[in-house]
């Protein structure tokens, strides 16, 4: 089967020229959203690695060789070391647990020096491969053996537990992203329909209150009884009314939680997203800069929706042609929180306008596009999964991302790919996608 | 099986494109549609800063600068970069309490919370500079220098008035000029001409980052505004001759106005009791106000403007000028005093002995009431007028034209106008055709209803001594900024009296000092003319009253003294009068009077009258 071939004529360029299009993107824009700290820099400072833009553009030359050795080296390797490095990721991710630094409470950092690596980041590669070689298999079955479903499941929960132990909600929810391979390779629909429906549920409850949820669930059941009756169709009516039941005990259960568990930042968080925070033109936008005591004596936080809305106000301020290059007051003035990380995408918004932002919307859904195409195209099932896999990673992390910063999801910190500061997330997403271009490039060669 | 797979990619794309438009379609709402975004990110990173312009000087008449600015320093405040910080070190480095620190943020804080007001008004250089060095531990604080208002005669409170943080009233005239914690003039002077003393504000248009750090300027200040200078005024006061007026009412209380008839340029207005006008600038000024307002002496009244007192005999000379005016007596006109008046039902007592006068010139010489008073009664009973009415009509617009009985129309706040009852006020309290020259004859001797301010008498007296008009009394002359001097401008009025009655009165007034009530108070060099005045009121001693001009030949001065509770004119308001022309045109005081100075310099009659006992016997 093993032919003489030239590795680069059989690489998907398309996806290479996007990933490309979106590390420059992301290069001027953390050059723009960290200028003043290379303002405070002479012209040789810009480049060491004392500045955020000069340690991503080392980063980005990591990343370069690292895509080489990807390209070059026998693709046979990712499906040997698939369990191998699944096991040392969730090694990592204990180890990180037990030695990790803190970070804004957060324990899912390794400090080295001056950098930060982040076990997180690989566990979701690592999970993306070992769950394609388990499931590509000969015998599993997913689809007909729940046991093989539940292995699956586990596979992709195991990482995801220790994540949020963490305290790292962002890459957990990532996890979710694995829930598409599982779909795409045959497992029920309700995958997808009992998600929706729980956020459909969670939301109504937390923006109306759980007693309008609770109405709204008496009336749907009385009307699917009134209609069977009607129809003389006999259906499980047990099964419905538990169902119910149990959407009910899942209202109260999200206002229970929301309540009494999220803390204050949470709720502030999640109130915005619903439009709880009235439109006030005076609406202060500062914190309370006072603060106020409680009956213990400690300061008591008081938190209000300023993240979001200064994001908003960055991206909202940009127009349709944007401030220009550097010229963004938001992003360069530190209203905008995270500007580097998280909230990169307010400089785009701010500074290019809104013709930058469709054009990352745009260049995000062709690679998306381009992800599920190649995967389909897979004649080996273990590089579809895995090709399903990166760009429901890939999807999860631009919705959450991109959502909060225009408001629209609540804020949770998490990269946006290849355009966010950060050398873990940059090597791992870069990795996710050259595994990916590299399988697809051997696709005609290697059976696996 | 291989559509199953297909169908359910096909789902997926749909998912992804999903969130993609949806996305598409909330950042077209918030890049094209919305449109408030753009003015929250200019409110975030732009700060308005304001500088204030240097506030126009004053100088006075000779050229000498009374009102000028020492730079002071105001800890600005700009809540929204208010953080966390040690509040107790903040308090000791600025010595005010916590409460004081609460209620100025949160007094800063209702004004805006995110722009810069006044957290701390006013500190000196010295306090300034011990918050400078901790300055950077307290962010949202910082500090802004302007000017305090420096008074380095240490007089004339009542002339400059004050500068003192904007009310709302000012700040709504102001037409926006004025934001809450900007200072302006408050009182007299400062107010009057506060629109030309305080400039242009400048603007400048800073960028500040998430802390109120700035971050250079807006389009490399091309935007901003400089700040334009006020305009600085000239004074019409004789400042040495205010110092000096203010010296000889030292522990007095009453008023001098001085007054140059020819121009009508007010030479002193001198205020007494009066204090150090620095008082009412600096951090204390708060402080040392409620000291004054609660001052039973009050010294906070401009009285020379505001007081009103009955003229007395100072305001005989007018009802001979009305009467000889309308012809019912000439100067020769001759009154046998027999130490009273019989009006029907009463006998009025002549003040005091003295030989009868045998024409106007001695009838004022010896201040012979029942002289006046006939020739008061002769003139509004004149057959010609028909009745008392027309006959008091006509005497009353005299008076009016004498500048008696309403506002001067001096450039300064808060005048009063004084009174002369009017027809209608008798018909009112007597009833139509129930009163007579008897019932109102009081008025003749300047007592009753009649009341006048200092300034008042001062400027009829320089009727008098222009013959005929007086000049609208001011206290600014030259306005001028970089630009040129515009000259202020002030109208004439003239009297309807007969030029040819001023003759008699002047060298009536001439005699009373030669030889009359005043004689005592003769300058040897200086022919003065003037009428003592004694006017009773109901609260205390007599009040001591004397108008005058001088020299008698080409007047350049004319004045009014008024010392409460003085008792005769003669007694102090005279000597006053007549140290304050002698240092006005020559300068210096002669040895011969410097024991009559003395005795002036020395007098002291705030507690004459139960003065704080009683109620203000002139308001």
């Amino acid at each position: 089967m093993e032919r003489k071939r030239n590795p680069l004529s059989e690489f998907d360029w398309g996806l290479v020229s996007i990933y490309i299009v979106l590390l420059l993107f992301g290069c001027f824009s953390i050059y723009a959203a960290s200028y003043r700290e290379i303002m405070a820099s002479t012209f040789l400072e810009v480049f060491n690695l004392d500045t955020s833009f000069g340690k991503q553009l080392m980063w980005v030359g990591i990343c370069i060789v690292m895509s080489i050795v990807c390209l070059l080296i026998d693709s046979k390797i990712y499906t040997t070391l698939a369990y191998i490095s699944y096991g040392v990721a969730v090694v990592l991710l204990i180890a990180v647990l037990l030695f990790g630094k803190d970070v804004n409470g957060n324990k899912s950092w390794f400090g080295v020096g001056s950098f930060g690596i982040q076990p997180a980041e690989f566990a979701k590669f690592a999970t993306a491969l070992a769950l394609a070689k388990y499931m590509s298999a000969m015998n599993i079955d997913i689809r007909n053996n729940i046991r093989h479903l539940i292995t699956a499941l586990a596979i992709i929960g195991l990482p995801a537990c220790l994540v949020i132990l963490q305290g790292d909600l962002g890459s957990t929810l990532v996890f979710c992203s694995f829930i598409f391979v599982l779909f795409r390779e045959g497992a029920s629909p309700l995958f997808l329909i009992i998600p929706f429906i729980t956020m459909v549920i969670s939301i109504i409850t937390l923006k109306y209150g759980v007693v309008p949820m609770l109405i709204i669930d008496a009336i749907s059941l009385s009307i699917l009884i009134y209609i069977f009756r009607r129809k003389k169709i006999n259906p499980n009516l047990v099964l419905i009314i538990i169902i119910h039941v149990v959407i009910a005990g899942y209202a109260l259960g999200v206002n229970t939680v929301y309540t009494n568990i999220f803390k204050d930042y949470q709720k502030a968080r999640i109130d915005y997203v619903l439009g709880k925070y009235k439109k006030e033109k005076n609406k202060p936008i500062i914190q309370e800069s006072l603060p106020k005591l409680d009956k213990h004596g400690k300061k008591e936080k008081k938190f209000d929706d300023w993240n979001v809305r200064q994001s908003m106000i960055a991206i909202g301020s940009g127009g349709i042609l944007g401030k220009g290059f550097l010229k963004g007051t938001q992003t360069k003035f530190s209203f905008v929180p995270e500007q580097t990380t998280d909230f990169i995408f307010c400089t785009i918004g701010e500074e290019e306008g809104f013709w930058g932002t469709t054009l990352i919307l745009g260049l995000y859904l062709l690679l998306l596009y381009r992800l599920v195409s190649t995967a389909d195209k897979q004649r080996s099932t273990f590089s579809r999964i895995y090709g399903y896999s990166v760009a429901g990673i890939l999807f999860f992390h631009f919705m959450i991302n991109v959502g909060m910063t225009i408001g629209l999801i609540p804020v949770i910190g998490i990269p946006l790919p290849y355009i966010s500061y950060g050398g873990s997330s940059l090597l791992a997403f870069t990795l996710l996608l050259m595994i990916m271009a590299k399988l697809d490039a051997d696709r005609l060669h290697v059976l696996r | 099986m291989k559509d199953l797979f297909t169908g359910r990619a096909l789902v997926l794309k749909v998912i992804f494109a999903s969130v993609v438009i949806i996305y598409f379609i909330r950042l077209f709402y918030l890049q094209v549609i919305s449109d408030d975004f753009d003015q929250q990110a200019k409110n975030n990173a732009i700060d308005i800063r304001r500088i204030e312009p240097a506030r126009g000087l004053i100088y006075d008449r000779k050229g000498k600068l009374i009102v000028y600015n020492a730079p002071v320093y105001d800890i600005m405040v700009n809540p929204k970069n208010v953080k966390e910080m040690d509040t107790l070190k903040f308090c000791e480095i600025l010595s005010i309490t916590k409460v004081d620190f609460i209620k100025n943020l949160s007094k800063a804080r209702s004004y805006s919370k995110y722009k810069s007001s006044v957290f701390l008004g006013q500190l000196s250089i010295e306090d300034f500079s011990k918050f400078q060095e901790y300055m950077s531990q307290f962010p949202g604080f910082y500090g802004n220098v302007r000017t305090m208002r420096q008074y380095p005669y240490n007089c004339g409170p009542n002339l400059f008035g004050y500068i003192g943080e904007v009310d709302k009233s000012q700040i709504e005239k102001s037409n926006g000029y004025y934001e809450p914690g900007d200072y302006a003039g408050k009182f007299a002077l400062e107010l009057q001409y506060d629109e030309e003393l305080r400039g242009q504000m400048g603007l400048s248009y800073m960028f500040v980052d998430n802390k109120g750090r700035e971050q250079g300027s807006l389009d490399d200040g091309k935007q901003d505004q400089k700040p334009i200078a006020g305009k600085s005024l000239t004074s019409t006061i004789d400042i040495d001759l205010q110092l000096y007026g203010e010296k000889l009412m030292k522990n007095k209380r009453g008023s001098i106005v001085a007054i140059e008839p020819s121009t009508g340029e007010v030479l002193c207005l001198v205020s007494s009791p009066s204090f150090d006008p620095n008082l009412l600038t600096g951090r204390k000024r708060g402080e040392n106000y409620m000291k004054l307002l609660n001052d039973p002496q009050k010294p906070l009244i401009n009285r020379p403007l505001t007081a009103m007192y009955p003229p007395g005999s100072t305001f005989k000379p007018f009802t001979a000028l009305a009467a000889m005016t309308e012809g019912v007596v000439d100067e020769n006109y001759s009154w046998n005093c027999t130490g009273g008046y019989y009006i029907p039902g009463k006998f009025l007592k002549c003040a005091h002995g003295h030989p009868s006068a045998g024409n106007v010139m001695d009838g004022l010489k010896y201040s012979c009431n029942p002289y006046f008073w006939s020739m008061f009664r002769r003139d509004i009973d004149d057959d010609t007028f028909g009745t008392v009415e027309n006959g008091y009509q006509i005497w009353w617009k005299h008076m009016q034209d004498m500048g008696f009985g309403h506002k001067t129309g001096i450039d300064m706040p808060g005048e009063k106008g004084g009174g002369i009852p009017s027809v209608n006020y008798y018909n009112k309290i007597y009833g139509k055709g129930q009163w007579h020259s008897t019932t109102i004859i009081s008025l003749a001797i300047g007592q009753g209803e009649i009341l006048a301010t200092p300034l008042q008498m001062a400027n009829s007296y320089a009727a008098i001594a222009n013959k005929g008009y007086y000049i609208t009394p001011h206290l600014i002359k030259k306005i001028e900024n970089d630009s040129g001097v515009i000259k202020a401008k002030f109208p004439i009025v003239k009297t309807a009296i007969r030029y040819a009655c001023y003759a008699s009165i002047c060298e009536g007034l001439r005699r009373v000092v030669e030889s009359g009530t005043a004689h005592a108070c003769q300058i040897p060099s200086i022919e003065l003319c003037g009428k003592t005045g004694t006017a009773q009121n109901s609260h205390g001693e007599n009040h001591s009253l004397f108008a005058g001009y001088a020299p008698f030949k080409n007047p350049k001065i004319s004045i009014a003294v008024i010392i409460e509770n003085g008792g005769y004119g003669a007694a102090y308001a005279a000597p006053i009068v007549s140290l304050m022309v002698e240092k006005y045109l020559n300068d210096t005081i002669e040895t011969s009077r410097l024991k009559m100075e003395k005795k002036m310099f020395e007098a002291n009659l705030l507690n004459t009258g139960g003065y704080g006992k009683k109620k203000e016997p002139t308001e």
